[in-house]
């Protein structure tokens, strides 16, 4: 995934550093406008840092951001980049567990600088989305809902922003497989609609069956990267999680 | 400055000031009024602030404290009883009352337990106020001169002020010993990771209500002092503005520093004195100051302006090289360091569970003495979860065993595992922040030195030992330095010396390769492969999977909190159940529901 | 025991003023984790610039709120310059108390400057008693019961049915998803400060117009107050308000029946008891940390 004129978001040769603790090395990914791409690796290879990055959440200790080839390098760190419609849905969906599906829902527009009637609209749509379970429950506390009906809460609150560009850390998490289907039929309805997804997963292969571009993260470097289409694909993962034999 | 250096000097003013004092004629009323002040204060800053600055511990409750010293010392002289027993009393009842505060320091965080002393010190002042039969209440007490058995005579005034300015000098002194040396480097080791403090043989409640009862037995000098000197106690001089007043001078002056004490006991003194004519202007000035210290100098006065006058001399601090680390130096560390391993750990039919939910089901292996098993997992497999059990800080749920060598873990508390050797490294290093890594080290080698002799191993001194560590593992060049100045890997390596300096007979590692670069993690293999090659009996907990197939003996592979696969790393790595466990279903991937 | 309905109801009134208090410290304190030692005086000072207006013929209604007005907007200072240079962090948590008792102390001390140590006379927003159910309670005290209910009834309006109120949860729930979504965290800030803060300057003006105001006007409440967070827990808006509440009721209980002279030992006692047994109050989030 070098840089191509068309990349909505690229990451450049970025690097970054937690108090001296090495999380990634000289990455650099990108995704054209409208893609469907995974990040795969196992856990603690750096795609949440990569995430938080590419959502302009913190700013890398090297290298830069770009969104629509523009650097925004020196915004990240402060808010996001949510007003340049970039969603992120971090690590352990990070919902208000003590807030209600509405106000969830709510916030997500109201941190976009949506108005009342905007959020209105907006609202509507998205429970439009959201499965029975959830519409029901929109004045229950996000807590007691299933994990399944929470991932759906958090991508909900993400699209009450109108994001152009959707980043997604571990939808599969704690999800039994039914359900992390639904999810990623959920995103694949919306690339369907346009915005631009990218997904951080360790369970590659099921990230495999949707996205169309992939990129193996491990130890903080990217390994390899490819199409999901690519018939090595399979080698590709094997190579980067476990490793070649031994010499 | 060098230590004794430092102590000699503290003395010889001491002395200074003491002779000059006792010498009829030379200071007046006044004089001696500001001198006593100033010496009682800086007891009492100075207790406060070692309890800040070792144990990160900050009391608003010490008035409460000098209260006892004080009104001891009263009610002792008006009984007619000697000054040294109204001395060694106060010291015995504030340290009892210390001890039973400082157990519950380390249930709260710092800053509910600066509120809960807080409260300590208005309720205090209150039983002042009403307890009249002892403190004469609001009105006071008038206190009789000291009559001291050592000299043989009754203090008048000035003598009372000699015998104030002794004390400071003596309790400053003490403070010093206490906090440079090894109890001091106990309290910060705890100060800044309590967990790893745990996992070397520490117990943090009771090295916390140890420093407590020690700070308190030293504000209640500061009580004796006032007693004597003033010959009248005020409940005012205990009231919550006075507890402030210790916060606002041990801020000024600088946590756990001894001049920052005297200067902030100066401060406090000066800075009514000065202001005498002009009503509110001390309040003011002690409000302003804290402020401003605060806003431009955290640290304190002292420590900043010694930190500006000696600019660091720490050099950023090398990385690891995997050229530096000599497999022969580790072995023969090894041999000299750790008794020979004949233990293995046993984990049979384990359970752990959370309300309910199940983290670790049914889980059973071993790790054979002299070898290495690696245990990996997906994320929320139970890796930590696991680890965590082993090292105390979680008790099983159920479990047929977990045993090490003949001894049974299941019920032994996390300190108590390092005296049966076990040793374990951590994920972040958890170095103690405010010691050198030759104090980190050192600090645990004090505590192996036991098991070293258990052991039969040649008598070598704590500091031998930690000099054999150092070399052995390329540190020897950063060893003066602090953690934080040093690069990360440097730290885990440390991190591992400190584990060794234990004489462990297991050393568990919490993802030693995590958060390193390659060269940092060919370092962290080839001291691995050295401990192996040792024979030393190594549990290896890491997401780095290529890392771990590369370094153990034996694999075993958690998933959903059971073990999903145990053998051989070749085995592993080809293990089709294992690959579906990291990265999905079998099969080459096809693209099937895509939209 | 005859007196117990009157001791209870005098206990609810001068709860009210704790509860206000410890509403804004806990409201402070969710938003940028700072316990704001200096709250009692910045309300204080508040309260003593309007009586002067009021002497100078302010109604008391319009004295209210500008006293609101001048603590919430001094309130929203002391979190922009003096607790923000401070960073955030959890080592910067007990620095940022310090600083607010340092602003405390300044702060105590202008009072003394500009109105002197001796207490000054404030006129009561309203005279004569009423008697409810049996007991006889000054007109002052009911009106300021009523006005302490209404602010804490606003306040859980704004809290549970404006955006701003629920994004002042979501990020006391969650400061980084709250950033994340695009919440500003320093508006959030400088808003809990201004309703901290403000909200303290009510139970002020209500303890001023008992009669008389002395530069430690809310010294002792406070204390009140803190021990009414502790039982509720530092999180919980509720638990700080049903806290205080009970403090004020416990507080006059031991008084008229334990003993008059130990009141702020006994409440010390219920202090220590309640974080021996339940660390984090009673309906109050355990955090990530020890608390």
């Amino acid at each position: 995934m070098s840089q191509d004129a068309t990349s909505m978001i690229e990451a450049a040769g970025v690097e970054h550093r937690y108090e001296g603790v090495l999380a990634l090395h000289d990455v650099s990914v990108s995704a054209p406008a409208g893609s469907f791409t995974a990040i795969v690796g196992p856990n603690g290879a750096g795609k949440s840092t990569l995430a938080l990055i590419l959502a302009g959440a913190i700013r890398p200790t090297a290298g830069r951001l770009l969104l629509d080839g523009a650097d925004v390098t020196e915004r990240a760190g402060r808010r996001g980049l949510v007003e340049a419609g970039v969603a992120l849905i971090p690590e352990g969906r990070r919902l208000f567990g003590q807030l209600t599906v509405d106000e969830n829902l709510t916030l997500g527009a109201f941190g976009a600088g949506a108005g009342r009637a905007e959020t209105a609209r907006r609202l509507a749509e998205v429970y439009g989305l959201m499965p029975e379970a959830v519409r029901k429950g929109k004045d229950r506390a996000v807590a007691t809902l299933s994990g399944g009906e929470q991932q759906m809460v958090a991508i909900g609150r993400a699209l009450m922003a109108r994001p152009r560009l959707v980043l997604i850390d571990e939808p599969s998490l704690g999800l039994a497989p039914i359900l992390i289907d639904k999810v990623y039929e959920t995103l694949a309805m919306l690339r369907q609609t346009g915005v631009t997804v990218m997904v951080f997963e360790q369970l590659a292969v099921k990230a495999l069956q949707y996205v169309d571009r992939f990129a193996v993260i491990e130890r903080g470097q990217i390994r390899h990267q490819g199409l999901a289409s690519d018939p090595d694909a399979r080698e590709m993962l094997r190579m980067g999680y476990m490793g070649a034999e031994a010499a | 400055m060098n230590a004794w250096l430092r102590r000699i000097l503290t003395l010889a003013g001491g002395a200074l000031v003491a002779a000059v004092v006792g010498w009829p004629g030379i200071v007046g009323d006044y004089g001696q009024f500001v001198i006593a002040s100033i010496a009682f204060y800086a007891i009492a800053v100075a207790a406060v602030s070692l309890l800040a600055g070792l144990c990160g511990i900050w009391s608003m409750g010490h008035t409460a404290f000098m209260a006892i010293g004080a009104y001891t010392a009263a009610q002792f002289a008006l009984h007619g009883w000697p000054v040294e027993l109204s001395i060694l009393s106060a010291i015995g009842l504030a340290s009892i009352a210390g001890f039973i505060l400082g157990i519950s320091a380390g249930r709260f965080s710092v800053l509910y337990f600066g509120l809960l002393t807080l409260a300590l010190c208005m309720a205090a002042t209150e039983v002042i106020g009403h307890w009249t039969s002892i403190t004469g209440g609001d009105e006071g007490i008038q206190v009789s001169p000291a009559r001291s058995i050592l000299l043989g005579r009754t203090l008048d005034l000035r003598g009372a002020v000699v015998m104030t300015v002794t004390l400071a000098t003596l309790a400053l002194i003490v403070v010093d010993v206490v906090a440079s040396g090894p109890i001091g480097r106990r309290w910060l080791a705890v100060k800044s990771q309590r967990t790893a403090s745990a996992a070397m043989g520490l117990r943090p409640h009771v090295e916390n209500a140890k420093a407590f009862a020690f700070s308190a037995a030293v504000a209640s000098l500061a009580g004796v002092g006032i007693a004597f000197t003033i010959s009248y106690l005020d409940p005012i001089a205990f009231s919550l503005d006075a507890s402030v007043q210790l916060i606002v001078a041990t801020v000024v002056g600088g946590a756990g520093n001894l001049l920052g004490a005297l200067l902030g006991a100066a401060f406090i003194v000066a800075v009514p004195e000065a202001a005498r004519g002009i009503p509110n202007i001390s309040v003011f000035v002690f409000g302003a100051a804290t402020v401003a210290v605060l806003l431009f100098m955290q640290k304190g006065i002292v420590p900043t302006l010694a930190h500006l006058l000696r600019p660091s001399r720490r050099k950023a601090g090398e990385s690891v090289q995997a050229a530096a680390i000599d497999s022969a130096a580790i072995e023969e560390l090894v041999r000299a360091c750790l008794p020979r391993a004949t233990e293995g750990l046993v984990v049979d039919g384990l359970d752990l569970s959370f309300g309910g939910v199940k983290a670790l089901q049914d889980i059973s292996f071993t790790v054979p003495a002299g070898s290495a098993l690696g245990l990996i997992g997906p994320n929320g497999a139970g890796k930590t979860s696991l680890l965590n059990v082993i090292g105390g800080f979680y008790r099983a749920t159920s479990a047929r065993a977990v045993r090490f060598g003949a001894q049974d873990l299941i019920r032994q508390p996390p300190y108590a595992r390092a005296a049966l050797g076990m040793g374990r490294t951590f994920q972040h290093a958890e170095l103690f922040a405010e010691l050198t890594l030759r104090e980190n080290i050192a600090s645990a080698a004090r505590l192996g030195a036991a098991r070293r002799a258990q052991a039969g191993l040649s008598a070598r001194s704590p500091e031998e030992i930690t000099s054999l560590i150092l070399d052995a593992l390329g540190l020897a060049a950063n060893a003066e330095a602090l953690p934080s100045a040093l690069p990360f890997g440097v730290q885990k390596v440390a991190d591992i010396g400190r584990t060794l300096a234990l004489a462990p007979s297991l050393v568990a590692m919490d993802e030693p390769f995590s958060g390193l670069d390659e060269r940092e993690r060919s370092a962290i293999r080839a001291i691995l492969q050295g401990m192996r090659d040792a024979g030393v009996t190594i549990l290896i907990i890491d997401h780095a999977v290529q890392e771990v197939l590369r370094v153990a003996d034996r694999i075993v592979v958690l998933e959903f909190g059971r073990v999903l696969a145990e053998g051989a790393p070749e085995q592993i790595r080809n293990d089709p159940e294992v690959h579906r466990a990291y990265f999905g279903a079998d099969g080459a991937p096809a693209r099937t529901a895509a939209a | 025991m005859g007196d117990l309905p009157a001791v209870i109801a005098s206990g609810l009134v001068s709860g009210s003023a704790y509860a206000l208090l410890a509403l804004g410290i806990v409201i402070i304190f969710r938003s940028t984790d700072t316990v704001n030692f200096a709250i009692g005086d910045t309300a204080t000072l508040a309260v003593f610039l309007t009586t002067s207006a009021m002497a100078a013929g302010l109604p008391p209604a319009a004295a209210l709120v500008l006293a609101v007005l001048i603590a919430g907007l001094a309130g929203m200072a002391t979190e922009r310059f003096l607790i923000r240079p401070l960073g955030a962090g959890h080592k910067s948590l007990f620095i940022a108390l310090v600083v607010t008792i340092g602003l405390g102390l300044i702060i105590h001390a202008v009072i003394g400057v500009i109105w002197g140590q001796r207490p000054i006379v404030v006129a009561p927003v309203a005279t004569g008693t009423v008697r409810v159910f049996g007991v006889a309670l000054t007109l002052n005290k009911i009106i300021a019961t009523g006005i302490a209910l209404a602010a804490m009834a606003a306040i859980a309006w704004l809290f549970r049915f404006t955006a701003i109120g629920v994004a002042m949860r979501a990020s006391a729930e969650d400061h980084f998803a709250a950033r994340i979504i695009g919440i500003r965290p320093t508006v959030i800030a400088s808003l809990a400060w201004f309703i901290g803060c403000g909200i303290a300057a009510i139970a002020a003006f209500f303890l001023a117009a008992d009669g008389s105001a002395n530069a430690n006007l809310t010294l002792s409440p406070l204390f009140r107050a803190f021990a009414g967070v502790f039982l509720g827990g530092l999180t919980s808006m509720l638990g700080a308000a049903v806290g205080a509440f009970t403090i004020g009721v416990l507080d006059n209980v031991a008084g008229r029946y334990l003993s008059a002279n130990y009141r702020d030992t006994i409440v010390f006692g219920i202090i220590v008891a309640v974080l021996f047994i339940r660390p984090s109050g009673f309906l109050g989030a355990a955090r990530k940390e020890r608390v």
